[in-house]
């Protein structure tokens, strides 16, 4: 299949309504996937020990260290799907929000208007944690605490739940979870305080980051495992871009030249206020391949190209990604 | 390899036990505990590598990143030290290249010179194979010894071994052969004079005994095999070795008697400037014992900062609602849910900088709320707080703090008058985004002039628990000085301000901390340096526990503590006042200090200080001042400086001196060492295989006595020496034989003995040969395997070891003498017999001189078993030691002015009148000499009266009366080749009572003797000089001699042993009785 061009954005002429123009494919899209993930070998025994112990494992990390990547990558390497189930903590999520959501409007509303469903447990939406949970109960165990379109495969199951960015939350909501991930237990008091207790045997596997914005109660770490993701070198990043990119070589001109550039933007050698990560370099390199840049060449024979797609690793405010090229320019001159 | 479970489990124990500054909690230990455990329980092999135990732990007892990576280390530490070690090693080498660049020139020098140094030493004392053999044998010429009158009453000895008479022994006599009988009886000639006899049998060694040995019993041993040394394993002797690694190690302990020197020296702590970044060294500082806010008070804050705070929510309160709706008549009115949540907190604070002591004391504050669960953001700025920075680093400007932190409640802590402009006292431009926080306080010691719109309290526990009351309150603190309010940072710097008033600042400073609080101020300018964790220990020290809190407080609000340093003006004067208190302050700093330890995580109190004095910085701008750690070189130390504890010395480590010295040293022992195989290399190419051999006595008798002596000396029980200094060598040895022999001082002198070259050098080293094993002479026991062993020794000495060998082969055997038998004093007889004027008390009385004159005659006695033989020898003593010496010298080499030597023509230029002048050799010659030519004059004793030699004849009585009186009396002078050799007195009947005039003579001479009946004679020997007294019988006259040793003797002699002459020693021919 081809792939369209960019479109000319520069151009005056506005296309008539009803025929946008069509848009290549994204250069992510296929390529975020688990299979592709390495993780760091300390991760790997954090993962061995967190299944020993059946804890919960804290990931923290620079951004874009693959901290959520982990999760899902565990889980496709258990073959427990191909994600994790995740909740993405907030600033004004509670503990109740990990297991359920209770959609208390359309019920009163229902009650007021005799319409629709008369049953709370319609409307009851099962967040992460507790999805996770009631999978691993036998379904006939828990009909009468299954919504409508849950899925569950009858026999009970294991799952994999990201709590993502467990910083942002509230203080008070990892103090809230202390029981229910030690225990694996939650209540719905809409359903009658209807207790759900994962099956030891299948009690799922919890994975939390946190980009250490914020302390987490100690009472909380404690019962935690934790790694902290180590910033990858050069090496690690030249593994990473074979196994994420694909197609490339860490021996090609143009893979030298930005691991090099990625490894003194990371350096202490420029003042960067965002420095980039894994994440960065990868969109950056999709980027550069997206853009028809041939391996065998040197940034310096590409500079307009390289300085177009630098504002995917150069995202600090006030981080002038030209100079950030000609100071990386000026050491290969000069070695 | 899998570490054991029982060393993680070490690793664990040693975790929590505190030392390593890694906390972790109780559940996390168990959490460990447990994974260790099922770990052990899987296929561990399989699915751990061992590098995985430490990645496999660090998730359960990690919490932070900061955990993580110091767990790594600790790990790593604990399994992996030395790659640690090393890797510390590379960093510091990294951070200090232009040092080490700087010494390393220094250090391969001096490594070098040494190298060559002890190389060079080593050739040269390596012994090399000798080049050529020189075998030169010299005799040492024998005094001449004279005998007694003796007299053999029993003829033959018996031999036997094991109280068993030894058939067919042989007797080596004079030439001639006697074998014993069945009895073991050997016939002796009842005239035989004394001598040397051996005896020998076939499997026994030779004995060699004197003659005349009567009626006694020679008892032949077996010889004794030999054990022999192994050829080729055997280590070179311990002593010449030791010498020579002495020589070799004497620079080496030079070095470390100086480092011992230089390690002796106090140290101290000063502060110095330094030109270049210096390499500082961090020392983790003891633990506190206390807390230093009480547990209880921070538990009570906590709590009250705690308290949940209502709030709404985006949640339906579904009850309010219904009940809501229903008052409203079924019209949807929700309500939300209200919720309680805890507070949570930012503080900004002001750091001076990093080392701000205010700051130190609210992070600690603030520690300590965290661990009791009270969330506190905390952020730094610097004099402006619009722009604040995290721990990390990370800088954020308020407003961006009021995005992240919306919510949070804001404590800003800073001096309230920076808040204002100096002039408007209108609230500065930062102030106004900290108006975004619903909830905010000031916390300062100080109140501002004018409200700032929000409440203040200090910066104290006291301070946050008036701000978590419900009605905040003013902080009731002293008046804080004056002096320090504007530009507080001229009294920071290193020079007095001149227009300051020191006292008066001194004096709002005590009212303002108290006088606890000043103590503690003085006792900080103590150390060169201020540092948190010191004024934390002398507060627990000087301190109350109540007032510890509230006065560091205070007290560091004080600029030098907010800026960490304080000048020296200031610190000579609060020293000045300290008073009766300062040596219980440098006491208690002294213990602070000793409790450092070196290696540290960065999470523990740390204190820097630099090994070494710095360099020399002129001309160059002084970066900063550093503690630094120096010799305080034997001067006392100075108020400013504190003294360090001694084992701090191990930073000198870091010297360049030290680390030079200890190349050396680590140098010298490979050099030992390598010179020591390399002398074992040698030797083991130059051994030979060896074989098993008796040793053999020497056959010449003079070596066999000593080889005997030496023996017996060697094996008889109880007749060892004991001590070191008295061990055997030949001056004993020779003492001994001249004992047996009668010989004086059997090598005379040492170079008519010695052979060229060294031991290594000669061809053969036998037995009963004499050697110079160090410094001392001992004789040769036995010789294998290119290999000698000595008497007193079971150590085979290598010749290389052996200095010089005598070769006693061609040594005469001296003639014998009568000897005692061991119950007299044989000492005496010796004495007189030898001429050589013994130590004397009187008769009989004599005391030995020595130990080896005892041995001597343990050994004789050993030697000697004529226990039954009579008296053959007469007994004389010195009686007066001084007139004894003054004849001697007189008649020591002649006969006062006439001395042996000289010609006829001089002798008889003495005479008055003189002999006829007819010439040498019309001199008639004397017959009894024959064959040798010997010519003599002679002149009667009242012609030489007047002569010099008259008048020293005059002194002794018996000549008086002879010269007087005397005409038939007469002297006669005897020349060989026109040399007088004798001088021979006759006294005839005109000497008047001739009995009492040799007892005169006798008793002039000092001597007094204890004739026997039957005396003949006296014969002694007196320096060269030999003078005897025959007494003469009727018409016969007595014959006085004097004659100088060696010189030819007339055969008719009786003094002369010769066979022709015997009959005149017979006993039978006995004299008149006197």
């Amino acid at each position: 299949m081809n792939t369209p061009p960019l479109p000319d954005l520069e151009n005056d002429t506005q296309l008539p309504p009803g025929r946008p123009v069509e848009l290549p494919e994204s250069a992510r899209s296929g390529r975020n996937t688990s299979q592709g993930y390495l993780p760091d070998p300390g991760l790997l025994d954090a993962f061995r020990v967190m299944l020993l112990l059946r804890r919960p494992l804290l990931i923290t990390g620079e951004p874009g260290t693959g901290k959520t990547q982990a999760a899902n990558y565990l889980s496709w390497k258990l073959g427990l799907g191909e994600k994790a189930l995740r909740f993405d903590a907030k600033t004004t999520s509670s503990a109740r929000d990990l297991f359920y959501n209770y959609n208390s409007i359309g019920r009163f509303h229902a009650a007021q208007t005799r319409e629709g469903s008369q049953k709370s447990v319609d409307y009851i939406q099962f967040t992460a944690l507790g999805t996770a949970i009631l999978r691993a109960i036998p379904r006939e165990e828990v009909l009468d605490a299954l919504p409508p379109g849950f899925e569950h495969q009858g026999p009970p199951a294991q799952s994999v739940v990201l709590i993502d960015e467990v910083d942002k939350a509230p203080r008070d909501f990892p103090n809230d979870l202390l029981n229910e991930l030690e225990n694996m237990v939650f209540h719905i008091p809409e359903l009658g305080n209807r207790e759900l207790r994962a099956e030891a045997k299948f009690q799922p596997l919890v994975i939390l980051t946190s980009n250490s914005e914020k302390n987490l109660p100690s009472a909380f770490l404690r019962r935690c495992i934790f790694f902290h993701i180590p910033k990858p070198g050069k090496e690690q990043f030249a593994r990473i871009l074979e196994s994420r990119v694909g197609g490339l070589k860490a021996t090609d001109p143009l893979v030298e030249d930005i691991l090099d550039l990625i490894t003194f933007a990371r350096s202490s050698d420029v003042e960067l206020n965002k420095r980039p990560a894994t994440a960065e370099l990868i969109d950056f390199v999709l980027v550069l391949r997206s853009l028809g840049v041939n391996l065998d060449q040197r940034i310096k024979d590409i500079e307009p190209t390289v300085l177009a797609s630098l504002c995917t690793l150069v995202k600090g405010e006030g981080d002038d990604k030209a100079e950030l090229l000609k100071a990386w320019l000026r050491t290969q001159e000069t070695s | 390899m899998i570490p054991k479970e029982l060393s993680i489990a070490e690793f664990l124990d040693w975790l929590r036990d505190g030392h390593s500054g890694f906390e972790a909690s109780d559940q996390q230990y168990l959490a460990a505990r447990e994974l260790i455990k099922r770990l052990l329980e899987s296929d561990t092999e399989k699915i751990f590598p061992a590098a995985a135990w430490s990645r496999l732990l660090a998730p359960v007892l990690c919490s932070s990143q900061t955990q993580q990576s110091e767990f790594y280390d600790l790990f790593d530490k604990w399994f992996h030290k030395p790659k640690l070690e090393n890797e510390t090693a590379a960093q510091n080498s990294q951070r200090t290249p232009a040092k080490w660049n700087q010494d390393r020139w220094l250090y391969s020098l001096a490594v070098l010179t040494f190298a060559i140094v002890v190389g060079w030493t080593i050739v040269r004392i390596l012994p090399k194979p000798p080049k050529h053999i020189v075998v030169t044998t010299t005799p040492g010429s024998l005094t001449t010894a004279s005998k007694n009158y003796v007299e053999l009453t029993n003829v033959g000895i018996r031999v036997e071994f094991a109280d068993a008479p030894v058939g067919y022994a042989k007797l080596s006599y004079d030439g001639l052969t006697k074998s014993s009988d069945h009895d073991g009886f050997i016939a002796l000639p009842k005239s035989a004079p004394a001598t040397y006899l051996q005896v020998t049998a076939d499997g026994f060694r030779p004995a060699v005994v004197p003659f005349p040995k009567t009626n006694g019993v020679v008892v032949l041993t077996r010889p004794t095999p030999v054990t022999l040394p192994r050829a080729d394993g055997r280590w070179l002797s311990t002593y010449g070795t030791g010498l020579r690694i002495a020589l070799m190690a004497l620079p080496s302990l030079l070095f470390i008697l100086w480092l011992i020197q230089r390690w002796r020296r106090a140290l101290e702590l000063r502060r110095w400037e330094s030109a270049m970044e210096p390499r500082m060294r961090r020392l983790g500082t003891p633990p506190r014992k206390e807390p230093l806010f009480p547990t209880s008070e921070i538990r009570k804050l906590a709590t009250a900062l705690r308290r949940r705070r209502s709030e709404e929510s985006a949640e339906l309160d579904v009850s309010g609602t219904v009940e809501k709706t229903c008052h409203e008549y079924g019209w949807f009115s929700p309500v939300y849910a209200k919720r309680t949540s805890e507070p949570e907190y930012l503080f900004v604070g002001e750091r001076k900088n990093l080392l701000d002591q205010q700051a130190r004391l609210q992070d600690e504050l603030l520690s300590r709320l965290r661990d009791h669960d009270v969330f506190v953001q905390r952020y730094y700025f610097q004099s402006d707080p619009s722009i604040c920075s995290d721990l990390k680093g990370d800088v954020y400007s308020l407003n961006e703090l009021a995005v992240m932190h919306p919510h949070y409640e804001l404590w800003l802590a800073l001096d309230s008058g920076a808040c204002l402009e100096p002039v408007s006292g209108e609230p500065k431009a930062w102030f106004t985004p900290l108006e975004q926080w619903r909830e905010r306080a000031l916390l300062s010691f100080t109140q501002p002039r004018t409200s700032l719109g929000m409440p203040v309290a200090a910066p104290t526990r006291r301070g946050l628990e008036s701000l978590a009351g419900d009605s905040p309150h003013r902080v009731a603190v002293k008046p804080y000085p004056k002096l320090l309010l504007d530009h507080p940072e001229r009294w920071v710097q290193r020079v007095e301000p001149p227009e300051a008033n020191t006292p008066q600042l001194e004096l709002q400073v005590l009212l303002y901390l108290g006088k606890e609080g000043y103590l503690l101020l003085q006792a900080c300018a103590v150390y060169p340096a201020l540092a948190w964790n010191i004024t934390l220990a002398l507060a627990a020290e000087l301190l109350p526990a109540d007032q510890r809190e509230d006065v560091l407080g205070k007290l560091s609000s004080l600029p030098w503590f907010r800026h960490s340093t304080m000048p020296d003006w200031l610190r000579v004067r609060l020293l000045g006042r300290l008073g009766s208190n300062e040596p219980r302050v440098r006491l208690a700093l002294r213990n602070f200090l000793d409790q450092t330890k070196v290696g540290t995580s960065e999470k523990k109190e740390t204190l820097d200080i630099v090994p070494g004095k710095p360099m020399q910085s002129q001309g160059r701008l002084a970066l900063e001042d550093h503690v630094f750690l120096s010799f305080a070189s034997g001067r006392r130390l100075d108020k400013l400086s504190v003294e360090a504890p001694r084992k701090w010395s191990k930073f000198l480590r870091d010297s360049a001196y030290l680390r030079i010295s200890l190349a050396l040293l680590s140098m010298a022992v490979i050099w030992l060492v390598l010179g020591r195989m390399l002398l074992e290399l040698n030797h083991w190419l130059h051994a030979q295989p060896g074989q098993l051999v008796t040793p053999e006595p020497p056959s010449n008798p003079f070596a066999a006595e000593l080889y005997i002596v030496a023996k017996a000396l060697d094996t008889t029980p109880g007749r060892g020496l004991s001590s070191k200094s008295e061990e055997p060598d030949l001056i004993l040895y020779s003492r001994i034989a001249s004992d047996v022999l009668g010989v004086k001082n059997p090598f005379p002198t040492e170079t008519s003995l010695r052979l060229s070259g060294r031991a290594s050098d000669q061809a053969e080293i036998r037995p009963g040969m004499v050697v110079d094993y160090r410094g001392r002479l001992q004789i040769v026991e036995a010789v294998a395997n290119g290999k000698a062993k000595l008497f007193h020794s079971d150590i085979w000495r290598s010749p290389l070891e052996l200095n010089t060998v005598y070769d006693l082969s061609g040594m005469a055997m001296p003639p014998h003498v009568a000897l005692t038998p061991p119950s007299n004093n044989p000492r005496s007889d010796i004495s007189a017999v030898s001429g050589t004027p013994a130590n004397n008390n009187g008769a009989g009385t004599s005391a030995l001189p020595s130990r080896s004159g005892q041995v001597a005659q343990s050994v004789l006695s050993a030697v000697i078993s004529a226990e039954n033989g009579p008296p053959v020898a007469t007994r004389v003593s010195v009686a007066s030691p001084r007139l004894f010496d003054d004849t001697s010298k007189k008649l020591s080499d002649g006969v006062g002015e006439l001395q042996f030597g000289m010609s006829w023509t001089q002798v008889n230029e003495k005479l008055n009148p003189q002999f006829r002048d007819s010439g040498y050799q019309g001199l008639p010659i004397a017959g009894e000499f024959a064959p040798t030519e010997v010519r003599y004059m002679w002149v009667r004793l009242s012609q030489i009266q007047g002569t010099e030699f008259a008048n020293y004849l005059s002194l002794f009585k018996p000549f008086q009366p002879c010269m007087q009186n005397g005409s038939q009396s007469y002297i006669v002078f005897l020349f060989q080749n026109d040399q007088l050799i004798r001088v021979s007195s006759r006294f005839f009947n005109d000497c008047p009572d001739r009995d009492q005039l040799f007892k005169d003579f006798v008793s002039d001479l000092g001597l007094r003797i204890d004739f026997p009946p039957d005396t003949k004679g006296v014969n002694f020997t007196i320096g060269r000089t030999n003078v005897s007294w025959l007494l003469g019988t009727d018409p016969n006259p007595d014959t006085l001699d004097i004659w100088k040793v060696g010189s030819s003797v007339p055969t008719t002699d009786i003094f002369n042993p010769t066979e022709s002459n015997r009959h005149y020693a017979s006993p039978t021919t006995s004299a008149k009785p006197r």
